[in-house]
Parts: C-alpha cells; structure tokens; sequence
C-alpha cells in the first residue's frame, strides 16, 4: 500500500496551510470487464472548492461516487485501492457505511425530492436518527435552508409539496436536506448541470459560501464555471488523472500540455 | 442507530421467499408420496382404458383424454377470438374507450368459476342438448365452449399487453411505406409479438387444464373415451372433474386415493412444464393478476 | 383491390370478435343478476340455509366467506410483502432472481384443485386438524400470494434508482431505504395486489370444499378447527341439486351475492390502481 508521498500534496497557496481531507490512493475501478479508472491518486484540500473537470467518459462521475461508495450496490462494479478519510480507510470491511455517508454528503445531478413537503424534505435525513423536539425541527430547517440560499423564497410556505418548486429550488432543497445531516464534506456531481442559468449562478454563489464550514468537491462539464468557482482543479482524461493542482497554475501554467488544451478550448485527445 | 432492525428486516424478508419455495415443495412431495403406492403397485395399469376402482382398475387414460381435449375445443375457440379481440382493441379501438374497455375485461375475469358451472348447468347444456337434439347436455363440448369463455379474458389481456409492448416506430414505419392495417399488423406487429403471444397461449392452456368447477359440472363425468373418439357430444371426464367429485369419497391411503392422487400430480407436473415454458417465452416483465 | 377486400375482411372479423365477447359478457352478468335479483331479499341474506340449501338463505355462507378472507389476507399479506421486498431489494445473483420468479409463477400456475387436494393430505389427514375453516384461510391465503408480490413487486422497482441513492447518500442503511422511502412510494401495489387477491380467494370453490366447508349443520365456528361454510361451496350444493327448482333459485341469488363481493373487491383494486399510479407520476 504506497504512502501519500509529496509529490500527491498539492503545492500550497502562498498564504495558506492546505489540509488533505480526502485521499485517493491507487484506486481503480472496473465495470464489468472495462477498466474506468486507473491508479488514481489525488487529494482534495479542506475547506476549498475542490473540481474534477474532463470530458464525457473520463471517469469524474465514477471517482466521486466512489468517494461516498454510492457504486457498491451498483452491480457490476468492483473497485481496488484506497480512499481515506481523514486519514480512516473508507474502504476497510469494518466501516459503518451509512455513517460513512454522513459524513460525505452527496448532491446528484438530477433534483430528487421526495413526495413530502419541503419542511419534511429538510429534516428527512435526520429525524431517524435521534427525537427532534419541535422547536429543534423548525431552528433545523430553517438554518439548512438559509445556508443553501432557499429561505427567502419558501419560508412563509415550508408545508407545500417540495415538488411545487422550480427546479433551480429543488436542487437548493436537495442541498438544504444534505447539509442538514451535517457533514464534512459535500459531493455534487454535475449539480447544475440540469439547471438554467440563474440557478446555476445562485447555486455557485451558495458554494462559494458553504466552504467556510464544509469540504467541496463537485464535478462539472462547465469550465467557466470550474474557473469561477473552484480553488483546486482535478482534470481528468479516459480514466486516469492527467494534472491537478491550484486553480491558477492550470489555467494558466499547466504542467501537461493536454489540460491547458482542454481548459482553452475544451478539446481533448487522450 | 442499531443495525437491528436492518437484520430483522433481512430475516423477515428472506423468510418469506424461503416459505413460498418450501410450500411448492410441499405440494410437490406429498403429491408424489401420496401417488407412490398407486405408481409401484398399479405401474403402468395407471395408463390404460379403464377406471373401475372396486374391480382393482386404474387406468387414467380416459381422464387424460377428456382433460386434453377440452382444453384444445377451448382453445380452438378462444384463440382467435381473444387474438382478433386484442388486435382491435389494441390498433383499432379508440385510445379513450382503452381504459373502459380493459376494466372490464378485468371484472369479466374475475368471475368466480362456480358461477361459470351454474351457467353452464343452466344455460349451456340446456342449449347444447337442443341445438343437437340430445338426451343430455352435459358434453365435452358444452365443457370446452364454457371453458373458452373462462380463458378468453386472458389470451386477450395479454395479448394485447404484447402489442402493445411493440413500439410505435414500427407501426409508423410499416405505414409510411403504404401497407393497409392488416399488413402492418401481419407483417411488423404480429412477428414481434409473437412471443408473448406464444406465452398467453401457454398460460391460457395452463388455466384451462386446472380449471374444475365449471367442468366438473357440465361434462357429464363419464370415465370413457367416447365411440369414436371425435364424438364431441358425448360425456367424458377430465382429471380435474375426476378430482373435484371422487377425492372426498376415498379412502385416505387407499389404492384408489392413490391413483387419483397421481392424475393430480400429472396435472400438476404438466402445468407446471407449461408455466415455465410460457415464462421463457415472455420477454419482458409481465403483470399476471389470475 | 384484393388486399382492401382482405384488409376489410380483416377489420369485419375484428369487430365480430370484440361483438362475440361484448355479447358473452353481457350476457353472463344479465343472466346472474337477472336471476338472481329474484332471490335477493332480507330474509334470504339473514336466515340460515335449510334443506341443504333448498331452503332458507345463505346468512352463514356469507359469514363463511367473508371470514375465510379475512384471514387469507392476513396470512397472505406479510409473506407476499416480504418476497417482493427480497426480490426487489436485496437479490442480485441473476441465478437466484430466476429461481424467485419461479417459485411466484410457479405458485401463480398451481390449479386450485391441487391446493384443495394438498390441504386434504398435509392438514387434514397428516397433521390431523380435520376440516378447518382457518386451514381453509392458510391454503387460500398461499394460492393468492403470487398475486399481491407481483403487484407490490411491480410498484416498488418502478420507483426510480435515484430515490433509493438519494436516501443512501444521506446515511439510510438499506432496511431504512425499504420502510421510509420504498415502502410509502410503493405501498399502492401492495393494497392493489391484497384487494385483487381477496376477491380472487372469495370465489374460489376448489382448494376448500375438502379442508374447510361442510354442507349442513354449520353455522360461526367455535375454534379454530370448525368447519365453516361458504358461498362457493353452497352454489356447488345448489348446482348439484339443479333439477330443484327452489334450490337453483336460491343458487342464483348465491351467486349474485357472491358476485357482489368479488366484485367490490375487484373494482376497488382496480380503483387503487389508477390513484396510485397517478399519484406516483407526479
């Protein structure tokens, strides 16, 4: 099992200490017989907006699921290597995976609201888990959905059927329900992606907020996006991680000439 | 957050599916226990002419007979009228009357099948015995037309549940190049579908072998294969009717409880074979409510 | 102009058929009500039968049936909820989901006499229970089980995978993911699947005119070992004594009576259906 060497830690800002939270060693994955990712090994940094950015097939949407192991019901794939959590192997056979999921929160593509009201949606994740008094519920909801910038719009209404909101509001909602849960670190696969323009942009500005107190690691198609939003930059091509580093230095000083390729003019041949 | 629960969860759950596979295996075993004195003792007696268990004779053969026939009048029947049915109500019916339309086939199948004998006491035998100027109208052919009606809400339920699984594309095809409805249903529909087709037929086939009351009723319970053999208005009997009357008046453990448990074995081996070639035949998820 | 002759040909015979089946099923649901709308009265629905049935009414048959559903539903419910579950959530090995599927068409195809004929070797002689009205309710809670896991089945892997990952992602372990995000989705089929089965129990004659009814003498069951009777079993007696005229009257009116209650039962599954499904499409 390689150690985290140097050359895995990311070159610091100039001002600021950077944190590994998550760590990917050697990871592979298969699906059936094709190899998607191989030998991965990459970190993502507390408290910053941590992007994987590539094209359609690179693997992106395979390596954040595999962080909160959302791929183990999944049939058909297998996975080899290591993934830590604060330096816990996510991987090893004793690991409580549920607990593991509140730690790692997941936002998906596609808003997914359950037929209940948008109140109920917020405290979905968390009234099993331990008896809420009321008061406890409403200072839950509405501190969830003040940080994921949607209680302005829905406060006077927190009884209505979530799936009465536009969708740009339910995706805020499915964010909402996920920080409800309090985790460390927040994956959104291609949040926006299925969104319009202004949502995307409020929920931008809501990422750029949420780092302060959670981990980010999105994945996105959008390279503007990734280049207004995000301070470390994952870009990956058929599988494997070709450069990752500080935001800056790949956009404008890339190590690999295929990731400045990409980040210019969106083209990859790999 | 205890992981009780899940494990209960997985308990109940698995117990479950675990008593439906232990019931058919029951069934199977005590069905063959039952007939194993008829089967060592009898051996191949069980396959011949005559039934007179008094005199020590066993043979199921006119049972079997009348059984197949039955069916096969049923079919001959239903077939195509449930196919033709289905054609029109999936291609030809207007898409607002469907819903109507297909609950009410729903209701007509769920017409408990004692009523079915009640009517075939009262009307169908009555009719047969007219229409063919007969002493009696308890037939193996007032059984098959009863039994007809009995499957025909199936074969077009399903039938149509396989048209309609055709996607549109192919019905759109097959018109942009100018061919009449009937050459599109023929030629793109039919083809495509004719698995499933296939697969309702078998089930049907199944249904009808299994039926009992209302058979048991108008088939007149004769243990002979009628003189000459395609003497359709004649009384017969078939395995399930033979069940139905004779099973409560023998003695359990007896020879003949034994025969009889053995026709009800064969029944079910066949319907069994039958059910699990129909499955093969269907090719995606079917709903079967009957 | 031979294949327009032969297309309306072909739309003349698909019209005759649907006519033909129209025609049949008016007829059959004419002729029951018809017939025995005569013996409908209050007197008929809440006396006992006399005469084998010859006489009197079908107060105790009705109580027969009604019983033996009850708990037909009962036994059948858990069991059939739990296979769909399994089935749907928890069984992955390709080999053993067809061995599953098996064991529900299997069970679906079994003909209701072998069930009557099982119940007589395993309850009534093996285990000596004799005729039982709750052996009756055991065996006919086993033949509709298919019924209701098909259609809980149907319902709970219809919803999408989304919902199930959604509800992992927030920390649910998988029986969490069945009963608070499933279940609620998917209990529409289930309630479909048990009214469907009920109605399908009551007019079932077979599997319990060996284990369960007798045909005279019979009125509430004291304990569990009681025989009972039924309507099913009744219109069986009546039909036999066909030439009776009192006793075919009273058959028709037991048969519509009958008819009634599979027919509630019938309608409202089909009626949960079409609320469920269009709540679920939202």
């Amino acid at each position: 099992m390689k150690k985290l060497t140097d050359s895995h830690i990311i070159d610091p800002a100039p001002c600021c200490k950077t944190v590994p939270v998550i760590e990917v060693i050697d990871y592979n994955v298969w699906f059936r017989d094709y190899h998607i990712l191989n030998d991965i090994c990459v970190s993502f940094i507390k408290n910053k907006i941590n992007c994987i950015v590539g094209p359609s097939g690179s693997g992106k949407s395979t390596l954040i699921r595999g962080i909160n192991r959302i791929n183990d019901d999944a049939e058909e794939f297998t996975s080899k290597g290591l993934i830590q959590l604060n330096g816990q192997n996510i991987y090893a056979k004793e690991l409580d995976i549920t607990k593991l999921r509140t730690q790692i929160g997941m936002v998906f593509q596609k808003p997914c609201v359950f037929p209940k009201s948008i109140a109920q949606n917020v405290l979905f994740g968390i009234e099993h888990l331990r008896k809420l008094s009321k008061h406890e519920k409403l200072q839950i909801v509405e501190d969830n959905l003040k940080a994921a910038s949607l209680w302005q719009e829905v406060s006077y209404r927190l009884n209505d059927k979530a799936n009465s909101l536009s969708i740009g509001q339910q995706q805020r909602l499915c964010i909402a329900r996920t920080l409800a849960v309090n985790p460390e670190v927040l994956l959104l696969d291609e949040p926006t992606a299925s969104l319009d323009p202004v949502s995307t942009r409020a929920i931008d500005m809501l990422r750029l907020n949420l780092k302060k107190e959670y981990t980010i690691v999105f994945v996105t198609h959008d390279i503007l996006q990734a280049k207004r939003i995000s301070d470390y930059l994952v870009f990956m091509c058929n599988g494997q991680v070709l450069e990752h580093g500080h935001k800056e230095k790949l956009f404008n000083n890339a190590d690999n000439e295929q990731t400045s390729k990409y980040l210019s003019d969106e083209y990859c041949i790999c | 957050m205890s992981a009780l629960p899940g494990r209960v969860g997985q308990i109940y759950v698995v117990s479950a599916t675990l008593i439906s596979g232990v019931v058919i295996l029951l069934i199977i075993v005590f069905l063959f226990l039952n007939s194993w004195d008829a089967i060592s003792q009898v051996g191949g007696g069980l396959f011949t002419l005559e039934w007179h268990p008094p005199n020590g004779k066993y043979g199921i053969l006119s049972m079997l007979y009348g059984s197949v026939i039955v069916t096969v009048i049923s079919l001959v029947i239903a077939v195509p009228l449930g196919i033709f049915s289905a054609i029109f109500i999936s291609e030809i019916l207007l898409p607002k009357y469907k819903p109507f339309v297909k609950s009410l086939l729903e209701i007509l199948a769920g017409i408990p099948s004692i009523i079915y004998g009640l009517i075939g006491i009262a009307f169908f035998s009555v009719w047969v015995r007219d229409f063919f100027a007969l002493q009696s109208g308890r037939t193996i052919l007032t059984a098959g037309i009863l039994l007809s009606i009995m499957i025909l809400p199936t074969i077009v339920t399903l039938t149509d549940d396989a048209l309609r699984n055709v996607p549109v594309k192919y019905r759109e095809a097959a018109r942009g190049l100018g061919l009449y409805n009937y050459e599109v249903i023929k030629s793109a529909l039919l083809p495509i579908a004719k698995g499933d087709i296939i697969g309702a037929v078998l089930l049907a086939l199944g249904r009808a072998l299994g039926e009992t009351m209302a058979v048991m009723l108008v088939i007149g319970s004769i243990d002979k294969i009628p003189q000459p053999v395609f003497n359709f208005l004649a009384p017969g009997q078939t395995i399930t009717s033979k069940l139905g009357r004779e099973i409560a008046e023998s003695a359990f453990g007896s020879l003949h409880f034994s025969s009889m448990i053995f026709m009800g074995l064969l029944l079910l081996v066949i319907v069994l074979v039958l059910t699990v070639i129909a499955q093969l035949y269907f090719k995606k998820e079917q709903r079967l409510y009957e | 102009m031979n294949r327009r002759f032969i297309n309306k040909l072909f739309y003349g015979s698909s019209w005759t058929a649907v006519a033909v089946c129209c025609l049949v099923l008016i007829f059959l649901l004419l002729t029951i009500t018809w017939n025995g709308i005569k013996s409908i009265n209050i007197e008929f629905l809440f006396t006992a039968s006399k005469n084998f049935g010859a006489g009197g009414g079908i107060f105790y048959q009705i109580l027969g049936t009604i019983l033996l559903i009850i708990f037909a539903a009962i036994i059948s419910f858990p069991i059939a909820l739990g296979m769909a579950i399994f089935r749907s959530e928890y069984l992955k090995n390709p080999l053993l989901k067809k061995l599953v599927e098996a064991f529900i068409y299997g069970l679906n195809g079994i003909p209701s006499i072998i069930f009557g004929i099982f119940g007589l070797i395993f309850f009534v002689n093996v285990l000596n229970t004799g005729i039982s009205w709750f052996v009756g309710s055991i065996v006919l809670g086993i033949m509709i089980i298919p019924t209701i896991t098909l259609s809980t089945y149907q319902s709970i892997n219809s919803i999408p995978k989304i919902y199930r990952e959604t509800a992992q992602a927030l920390g649910f372990n998988r029986w969490q993911v069945i009963t608070r995000v499933l279940l609620p989705q998917g209990i529409g089929g289930a309630i479909t699947g048990l009214l469907l089965g009920i109605a399908r129990a009551a007019g079932e004659t077979a599997p319990i005119m060996f284990i369960a009814t007798a045909f005279s003498g019979v009125d509430v069951p004291h304990s569990l070992f009681d025989p009972v009777t039924a309507l099913p079993t009744h219109i069986l007696a009546l039909a036999q004594q066909a030439t009776n005229k009192q006793a075919l009257q009273n058959g028709w009116g037991a048969s519509l009576v009958l008819l009634c209650i599979v027919m509630i039962f019938s309608i409202s599954g089909l009626f949960t259906r079409i609320i469920f499904k269009t709540t679920t499409e939202r």
